[in-house]
């Protein structure tokens, strides 16, 4: 770092809270996904203001910044691919009001969402965004990534629960966009376009979200079946039954192992898929369409149904899901996410290519997901260090984005584009399509300071490199 | 006309499909040169290559209920109407998506979902003059944004005509995307300013099998809004709860009605109804609430329609008097305040207003009926609304009013935050400013 930089910096942030030393830069280079990049210094800001003069200075100088939250980005979006500045945003973690009149949250990027989760039900009231990681990443992260979760079916995603923001613009200046307390404003929709922009449109200091009514009860169900084909089947007729459910999960056999590896919940093994439904509402619309849902399981071949009859029961069936992530890393030390997302019609063809994929390049290709919005999560598992094998992993995971842009489908359904899938960006947007939203960027961010490396592919890149 | 180059439109396209018009003022500042009526998305196309050519601006418009609906377009355009590019593209039950072209109108939308057992969940009024692009341009809502929310929630993918003539998808049939920078969210609610909107998808969602509504008066505010909170804090999901004013009232009921009436309605299954219905109906006679209408199914249905027409439009405009649809904002526990507000400061003018809001939404409405000799009454019952709506932190925007009006109320009120970027984003993807000029926010 230049020493005439370095003077400027501390005169913004106190030298406590800049971490020049290898050995802390070095935490600041990964994140949940693939690749590792050292930053140049990191920054711990405590306030916006102090963000906003940061931003100033990194264009006079043109470095890069990369704002960070709790890191658990499954495609790269913290990850410091120019080197330059990390802010570290987990000081900006002071608000969290719950405004029960007006059904809205008022929150600090750095808050962790579970907390927004845990505040708002002790309010009676309800956030539903749900990323699997929410218990420890932040909302600053999820608005940026658009991270969502499975309630996305019924409720939406992240974005539709964001009413306003404070923001650091690329040049540094600090706006509110969706104004502080309302919850419509005239003029173009700023608040959408930033949420999800991976932190390369605005760095959001505050947020206003929308909070709803909590819902009276919820119904869940586990349905298990010979055929994965027959699960994909079920989750499509009861979507077109006239039920909206609040999340419809799906796991294969090979995530089941997984789990009941990793810790045994009594899943059904004999099965190829399971799917886990869950209605919520009113009590009595709740009782009846769970009933209708087990009947349309049976009808499509279902072998085993477990209905929750507790809240207690409900969490087991859950926690099943929830832990297939952490039991798939036991399979190998190198964990390939993708989340392509296709029409919710198309998703037993999805599965077929998968099946296809996995057989083709011989790899340890495991599905599971949030079937009811089209959002698959294939994993592929394997080892960094076996070159053959990763080579044939790249032709995988390109055959993967061929496979849900040919069904209709998009690269990314939560997780972001980021570095990795960048480069299939123009197969899915055509050629105008990725112009134009690089226009918006250079028309924000002419210096290109804010989290460059993400989105864009760089000239010529036209495939995922997962080796050196 | 001629030496204007509208004569190569014409011998381009056919003179069955451009309208020139004289101009006469009638129309709230929004009378262009011509109006220019596509069939195809290349028609449309050629149409915005020869405006780009000539200097002549293009406003987009459906079947131009919307029209009157911000400023005076700054130097010379057209119209181009594609009200005949309509029809489904593509509905696919099973994905609960469905692809329609622009001009496609809500009416013959929600009529073709319905005989599928789905719906697209968004009510603005008159869905019979509201075509798709219309109501993906002006994002416009009507009493159920309260339980399924705003035009942008429910888009998942656009075509455009981009200034420079080039075509763009943006989103798809997914309902979970984030491959890049969310374009949908930004053509959604732009008036027409970034480009020509030829071809929305939708998310969609099952049919409710049943439907409620009750109207509920009481003899002072106080019960009603005791009333009020005892619902907002419990866990009754309705779909809508509007405040009505007297006038509002009687033009939607023909009851008498001295104060406000609460309108709310349920939809779900049929016994989640019947149970909220009945738990409503035993709080209100608790509370001291009279229930003057009990509607079920297509008569409640019929009642939420009715309450939208009560909103004025370009297309059903009575040119014998002055009206004026306003769009007030608020933060949702202001509604009622603004209720009351509005029709009292229209009383004392000596306007009828008619005026219904949101619990929940933030949205009132406010529509106000004058004769031609109040022009000044008008004016000032806009300018003490919208200053009293400014003072907490509401605001104010002009959705349909006389060129009269308009001359003298800005439509879109105060500059909205971010304005430099919302100006950066209009030069990039407009940057000769060829559709809508001057008409948005800000003069965008």
């Amino acid at each position: 770092m230049d020493q005439k930089v370095l003077e400027e910096i501390r005169k913004i942030i106190p030298n406590d809270r800049i971490l020049l030393q290898l050995q802390d830069r070095y935490s600041y280079s990964f994140d949940a996904s693939f690749g590792e990049y050292l930053p140049d210094i990191v920054i711990q800001p405590e306030h916006a203001e102090e963000i906003s003069r940061l931003v100033k200075l990194a264009n006079r100088y043109l470095i890069p910044v990369y704002p960070r939250g709790a890191a658990t980005s499954l495609s790269g979006g913290p990850l410091p691919v120019e080197g330059g500045m990390v802010l570290d945003m987990s000081r900006l973690n002071k608000k969290l009001i719950i405004d029960r009149e007006n059904l809205l949250a008022i929150v600090s990027p750095g808050v962790i969402t579970a907390d927004i989760h845990r505040k708002a039900e002790e309010a009676g009231l309800f956030y539903p965004p749900d990323p699997s990681s929410s218990h420890v990443s932040t909302i600053g992260g999820n608005l940026l990534e658009n991270s969502s979760g499975p309630r996305g079916l019924k409720y939406g995603t992240t974005k539709e629960y964001v009413i306003g923001l404070e923001v650091v613009t690329p040049t540094g200046d600090m706006i509110r966009t969706g104004g502080k307390t309302v919850k419509n404003v005239t003029g173009y929709d700023l608040t959408r376009l930033i949420v999800g922009s991976e932190g390369t449109l605005g760095i959001v200091t505050e947020a206003i979200l929308r909070l709803i009514p909590k819902p009276q009860a919820r119904g869940t169900l586990l349905a298990a079946f010979d055929r994965l084909v027959d699960s994909g089947h079920a989750i499509t007729n009861i979507l077109s039954s006239g039920i909206l459910p609040a999340a419809m999960e799906l796991m294969d056999n090979a995530c089941m192992r997984a789990v009941e590896n990793f810790q045994p919940c009594g899943l059904p093994l004999h099965a190829e898929a399971l799917i886990i439904v869950e209605v919520d509402g009113h009590p009595i619309a709740v009782a009846e369409e769970i009933s209708q849902c087990e009947t349309l399981c049976l009808q499509m071949g279902a072998t085993t149904i477990r209905v929750a009859q507790d809240e207690r029961e409900r969490q087991e069936i859950w926690k099943a899901r929830k832990m297939v992530s952490p039991a798939i890393t036991q399979m190998g030390p190198t964990k390939i996410s993708e989340d392509a997302t296709v029409p919710r019609s198309k998703i037993p063809d999805m599965m077929e290519r998968l099946k296809q994929i996995r057989e083709k390049y011989q790899l340890n290709l495991v599905v599971f997901g949030h079937a009811g919005d089209g959002n698959l999560h294939p994993n592929i598992i394997t080892d960094k260090r076996n070159l053959a094998e990763m080579k044939r992993v790249e032709e995988a995971v390109s055959e993967i984005f061929k496979a849900a842009i040919e069904l209709g489908g998009t690269l990314s359904g939560e997780h972001g584009i980021g570095t990795l899938k960048a480069p299939y960006m123009e197969m899915e947007l055509g050629e105008i399509g990725l112009a134009m939203m690089k226009k918006i960027k250079q028309a924000w961010d002419p210096n290109n300071i804010l989290n460059p490396g993400k989105i864009f592919p760089k000239p010529g890149q036209t495939k995922v490199v997962l080796t050196e | 006309m001629s030496g204007t180059g509208i004569d190569g439109l014409i011998a381009q396209l056919g003179s069955e499909r451009v309208k020139t018009r004289e101009s006469s003022s009638s129309d709230g500042g929004l009378e262009t040169e011509a109006i220019v009526f596509a069939d195809t998305e290349e028609q449309a196309r050629s149409v915005v290559r020869w405006a780009s050519r000539e200097g002549v601006a293009i406003v987009p418009q459906g079947k131009g209920g919307w029209g009157t609906y911000g400023n005076s377009i700054r130097g010379r355009a057209i119209t181009l109407s594609l009200a005949r590019m309509n029809g489904i593209v593509e509905h696919s039950p099973g994905d609960l998506i469905v692809t329609v072209r622009a001009g496609t109108t809500l009416a013959d939308l929600q009529k073709q979902l319905k005989e599928k057992g789905q719906v697209l969940p968004l009510d603005p009024g008159w869905p019979e003059h509201i075509t798709a692009g219309g109501l993906v341009a002006t994002a416009s809502t009507g009493p159920k944004r309260l339980k399924y929310g705003a035009p942008r929630d429910w888009v998942t993918g656009l075509r455009m005509i981009l200034a420079n003539g080039q075509m763009i998808r943006t989103g798809g049939k997914v309902v979970k995307n984030v491959a890049g920078y969310d374009m949908n969210k930004c053509f959604v609610g732009s008036m027409g300013t970034l480009g020509i909107i030829t071809e929305c998808t939708f998310k969609l969602r099952p049919l409710p099998p049943a439907e409620t509504v009750l109207v509920l008066t009481a003899s002072d505010g106080e019960t009603m809004m005791r009333f009020s909170r005892r619902v907002w804090d419990s866990s009754l999901e309705p779909c809508a709860m509007e405040l009505v004013n007297g006038t509002a009232l009687r033009s939607l009921t023909g009851l008498d009605g001295e104060g406000c009436a609460w309108v709310i309605g349920f939809e779900d299954e049929e016994k989640a109804v019947t149970a909220q219905r009945n738990l409503v109906a035993r709080w209100a006679e608790e509370e001291g609430l009279s229930i003057r209408a009990w509607l079920e199914q297509e008569q409640a249905a019929s009642l939420w329609n009715r309450l939208g027409r009560l909103t004025p439009n370009a297309l059903e405009t009575d040119i014998s008097g002055m009206e004026v649809a306003l769009k007030a904002i608020t933060l949702p526990d202001r509604v009622a305040g603004t209720v009351w507000k509005a029709s009292d400061v229209a009383e004392k003018q000596g306007i009828e207003a008619i005026v219904h809001g949101g619990i929940g939404t933030g949205i009132t409405r406010v529509n106000l009926f004058a004769s031609m000799n109040q022009l000044d009454q008008v004016c000032e019952t806009i300018g003490l609304i919208r200053s009293w709506l400014e003072e907490r932190s509401g605001y104010l925007v002009v959705e349909h009013a006389p060129l009269c009006v308009k001359n003298r109320v800005p439509v879109w009120g105060r500059t909205p935050g971010g304005f430099g970027l919302m100006r950066k984003l209009k030069g990039r993807l407009d940057p000769g400013s060829l559709f809508n000029p001057g008409r948005f926010v800000g003069g965008i």
